[in-house]
């Protein structure tokens, strides 16, 4: 077994918390019961990741067995990247081609190998028609670096791909033509959106609000948060801004939905406007140039946050559309001139 | 509006020689109506300020000497004034510092965990780090690693800086005895273990004490206000605020930046006294800021905390860090950030 | 200076004769921090008190309800120093009190004073307020549970005198009559209160005797002494 193999191995390992050793190792499937019932998972990691290798090799284990290793460990942190949401467009009145997965797969593949003569790809089939591929960068002349790859979700009956942030940028059109070229797609461009969370991001992109996402202990806050819009039923308290808080509430409601919102953790805006104001009508009334602002808003969790601001009273309800139309347009980039 | 006429503060009486004394003499009693009487009574701010020029005593301050203090985040500290301390005593201190700090490693308190050198420890005066002439000289200490190769440099790396100094610290100078030496900020960059270190060996040998100095939203719009206002000759950095909203259970951070030159065209536009910065123009800019922002978002910014401002001259946070970027500047927010540490000695 | 604005929001009585106690006292506390207004006003209703207590909480004036305007005994403006959004609410709400109230039945409390790195209003901005108004104001941490009962006893206390509940104690009348020292003359080194202790119901009494109170950040029992 190549010496390299075998550190990629070591560390990935090292990478797995004990906690999850065992889940990840058989979701790889790549050791056998037995195998597995050989190694003590009591030692200290260094120990354990060492035995493991030694039954990898046993096994002879390829190149494209520990980069899915790699991947799984990934599926299992998938918070750890960065997501870019891709969306690709098929040429005017040519119908939905519900393509072949494995022609897709050996498509994608011949393209990238082509190109770079070095790049490892590595496909895992996952739920709902989508498929996870990890591709390690290599050059003509220089091996890929397995440290440093790409993962693309592409969810095969939609335009949709979502694509690990990363710093290596030079080869993303690469990759955007070999989706695009592979699922019969004509071209592809980049949303303006991104998160850390990759249900969420499909949720958004996919319109499926309802369901519940990487919650973040929101259901104990959600009962909470129920409790608190209790009106207190103590009769000798009088609420004199009854009427307007239930407004508050009401669209409130109307415009987050009663479910728990998409997770994303900044929206951010680029604004060149002009200065106006009711208030101080004399400042900057002779400039013609707009102000240049970049506003930024982070969260452990942005739209949970801004939905309690105006029954907090500290914004106005119902909230700017500007924020409000995050998960319906689908964006978290904005720029915003004056018409 | 927000104008106040505050009276200007007047000569106070000199205070006990030993400001230590004072509070720890005091009864329960004594100590409440002491916070009582803070409390209600007009703390004497000014309602205008001067914008900051360029330093009078310039002959001093030479731009390389000074570089290191600036582009660096220094965290800040209120120090009372130091007894017995003596300019003539560098030397002195350095060893015993040293001495000290090696004490303290051996006892466990380990600077450097894992880490095991040899360090020096240098007092050193900074020239011209003061608004006039009855203001203290300001000093540095640094903890440098010392070098084990005699090939290297023998000047290590340094590990550890912290400086001492006085900008216009008039008021607090006028109330305290000769014996006293009054440097009441304390700025020090390095590991916190370290600075906990020299600041306890400080407080045994110089009877003072130090508290970690936070600025709060109000002076931190001063400061956006008045940085904004410095003439500029070209800008290195966006000017850029930050808030926190306190909205729960999820926090929410609102950072808001504007193109330097925009942000001073709104300062222009706001400014009306020439050389001075008064409290109805910083909280005119501030309106200005958060009426644009609430045209966009319908978020009521002043419903937030301010955290955070960060212009060209330089960069301060609630928690007390400061990063001053421009040298042409560098007493001006010295000057303010004496101001803040005075006021809190008291 | 006050705008007398001739709005009358809410109704108030300009003569300082209590209520017959049949209607109950009500207070009015306005301000923008929802949570903690409706914690105080918990915490008021705690308290044992003979006559009946009524709580209303506002985010700002006027009040919204125009058809039955409540009789008001106390208003109470909370301000909260962490929050330049609630002072400029309750500075903009001040506009819509009626000149009346402004003898005696409106106090200023300032909550967040004992954070001051959160504080993005002044002390003083909220002293120059009351003194303004010529109405008492009080510094409590509304959040921290024990202050704030003791505020709320304070408050109820206060009440009780507006609504003229408590036998020969009534609200400050005309601020003439109080020898009140203005900023600036003396070294403020305590915030006066001065109540006016009349022997029997009337407007001037013939032995007044003057009262000196020292409000301050409360964090302790009440200690509003009465010199005898």
């Amino acid at each position: 077994m190549d010496e390299t193999v075998a550190e990629f191995i070591k560390r990935t390992l090292l990478k797995i918390p004990m906690t999850e050793m065992m889940t990840i190792l058989k979701a790889w499937d790549f050791l056998s019961e037995n195998q597995l019932q050989t190694v003590n998972f009591r030692s200290r990691k260094e120990c354990l990741a060492q035995d493991l290798v030694l039954l990898c090799e046993e096994n002879r284990i390829s190149l494209n067995d520990a980069a899915l290793l790699d991947m799984i460990y990934t599926q299992f942190h998938r918070h750890q990247k960065v997501w870019d949401v891709f969306q690709m467009a098929k040429q005017p009145g040519e119908d939905v081609d519900l393509s072949d997965m494995e022609q897709f797969k050996s498509s994608f593949k011949k393209i990238l190998q082509r190109a770079l003569k070095n790049v490892t790809v590595t496909f895992r089939d996952a739920e709902e028609t989508a498929v996870w591929i990890r591709i390690a960068w290599g050059t003509q002349y220089k091996k890929p670096n397995q440290y440093k790859p790409v993962y693309v979700v592409y969810y095969s009956q939609t335009p949709y791909a979502f694509i690990s942030s990363s710093q290596l940028k030079s080869n993303i059109p690469l990759l955007g033509q070999a989706l695009t070229v592979a699922s019969k797609h004509h071209q592809i461009m980049k949303m303006d959106l991104r998160s850390r969370y990759l249900d969420s991001l499909k949720t958004i992109v996919f319109k499926q609000y309802n369901q519940t996402f990487e919650t973040h202990n929101s259901t104990a806050s959600l009962q909470e948060r129920r409790l608190g819009l209790d009106i207190n039923v103590d009769p000798r308290i009088i609420h004199e801004n009854r009427v307007e808080k239930d407004r508050v509430q009401r669209v409130t409601r109307e415009i987050f939905g009663d479910y728990v919102q998409p997770r994303l953790e900044f929206a951010q805006y680029k604004l060149e406007t002009k200065f106006k104001s009711d208030l101080n009508k004399g400042i900057l009334a002779e400039r013609e140039e707009p102000l240049r602002c970049l506003v930024k808003f982070s969260s452990p969790h942005l739209l949970e946050a801004l939905k309690s601001l105006a029954p907090a009273g500290i914004a106005d309800a119902p909230l700017s559309p500007l924020l409000t139309c995050i998960p319906s347009k689908g964006m978290n980039y904005f720029k915003i001139k004056d018409k | 509006m927000d104008s106040h006429d505050a009276p200007e503060s007047t000569p106070r009486q000199s205070a006990p020689s030993r400001h230590k004394d004072y509070f720890i003499g005091a009864t329960p009693l004594q100590k409440r109506l002491e916070s009582a009487r803070k409390l209600t009574s007009f703390v004497p701010t000014p309602s205008r300020r001067k914008i900051p020029q360029c330093p009078q005593l310039q002959e001093d301050v030479e731009p390389q000497k000074v570089a290191f203090l600036l582009h660096k985040q220094w965290t800040l500290y209120s120090l009372t004034p130091m007894y017995k301390f003596s300019y003539t005593n560098l030397k002195e201190y350095s060893k015993l510092l040293s001495a000290f700090i090696t004490a303290e490693k051996q006892k466990g308190l380990a600077v450097e965990v894992g880490e095991d050198f040899n360090i020096k420890v240098t007092f050193s005066a900074l020239l011209g780090m003061k608004g006039t002439q009855r203001d203290p000289e300001a000093f540095l200490v640094q903890i440098l690693s010392k070098s084990q190769l005699p090939s290297e440099n023998r000047e290590g790396k340094v590990l550890w800086s912290g400086w001492f100094c006085c900008v216009f610290g008039d008021s607090l100078l006028e109330t305290v005895s000769e014996d006293f030496t009054c440097l009441p900020l304390f700025l020090a960059h390095g590991a916190v273990a370290n600075t906990a270190i020299i600041g306890t060996w400080f407080q045994k040998t110089f009877d003072c004490s130090f508290s970690p100095l936070a600025i709060n939203a109000f002076n931190l719009s001063w400061m956006a206000a008045m940085w904004t206002a410095c003439k500029m000759d070209d800008y290195v950095a966006t000017t850029e605020f930050l808030w926190s909203v306190p909205c729960s259970p999820q926090s929410l951070d609102i950072s808001y930046a504007i193109h330097p030159e925009d942000a001073k065209a709104l300062w222009d536009s706001v400014h009306k006294t020439p050389g001075e910065v008064t409290q109805e123009e910083v909280d005119l800019f501030m309106d200005c800021l958060y009426s644009h922002f609430y045209r966009h978002f319908k978020i009521h910014l002043s419903a937030t905390r301010l955290v955070r401002v960060s212009t060209s001259v330089a960069s301060a946070h609630t928690d007390g860090k400061i990063k001053i970027l421009c040298h042409k500047y560098l007493i001006g927010v010295l000057a303010y950030l004496t101001e803040l540490a005075i006021f809190q000695l008291e | 200076m006050t705008s007398h604005c001739c709005k009358d929001a809410v109704r108030g009585d300009g003569e300082d004769v209590g209520g017959t106690g049949l209607e109950g006292i009500k207070s009015l506390l306005v301000g923008t921090e929802d949570a903690l207004l409706q914690q105080l006003a918990d915490s008021m209703l705690k308290e044992d008190c003979a006559s009946m207590l009524k709580v209303h909480l506002a985010q700002s004036l006027p009040l919204p309800s125009n058809v039955n305007r409540p009789r008001i005994d106390l208003i109470v403006f909370v301000v909260n120093l962490h929050s330049k959004y609630s002072l400029r609410n309750v500075e903009e709400s001040l506009r819509h009190v009626d000149a009346t109230f402004f003898l005696g039945k409106v106090g200023f409390l300032a909550t967040g004073a004992g954070r001051d790195s959160h504080c993005s209003v002044h002390r003083n901005t909220v002293l120059k307020l009351a003194q303004t108004y010529r109405s008492p104001l009080l510094f409590c941490d509304l959040e921290v549970e024990g202050l704030r009962a003791t505020m709320a006893q304070r408050l109820v206390r206060m009440l009780q005198i507006c609504a003229g509940h408590v036998p020969g104690v009534s609200a400050p009348s005309h601020p003439h009559t109080h020898s009140y020292r203005a900023p600036g003359l003396y070294p403020s080194d305590e915030f006066h209160l001065h109540l006016r202790l009349h022997l029997n119901k009337g407007s001037v009494a013939k032995n007044s005797l003057k009262i000196t109170g020292l409000i301050h950040h409360v964090d302790s029992a009440d200690e509003l002494t009465q010199n005898n």
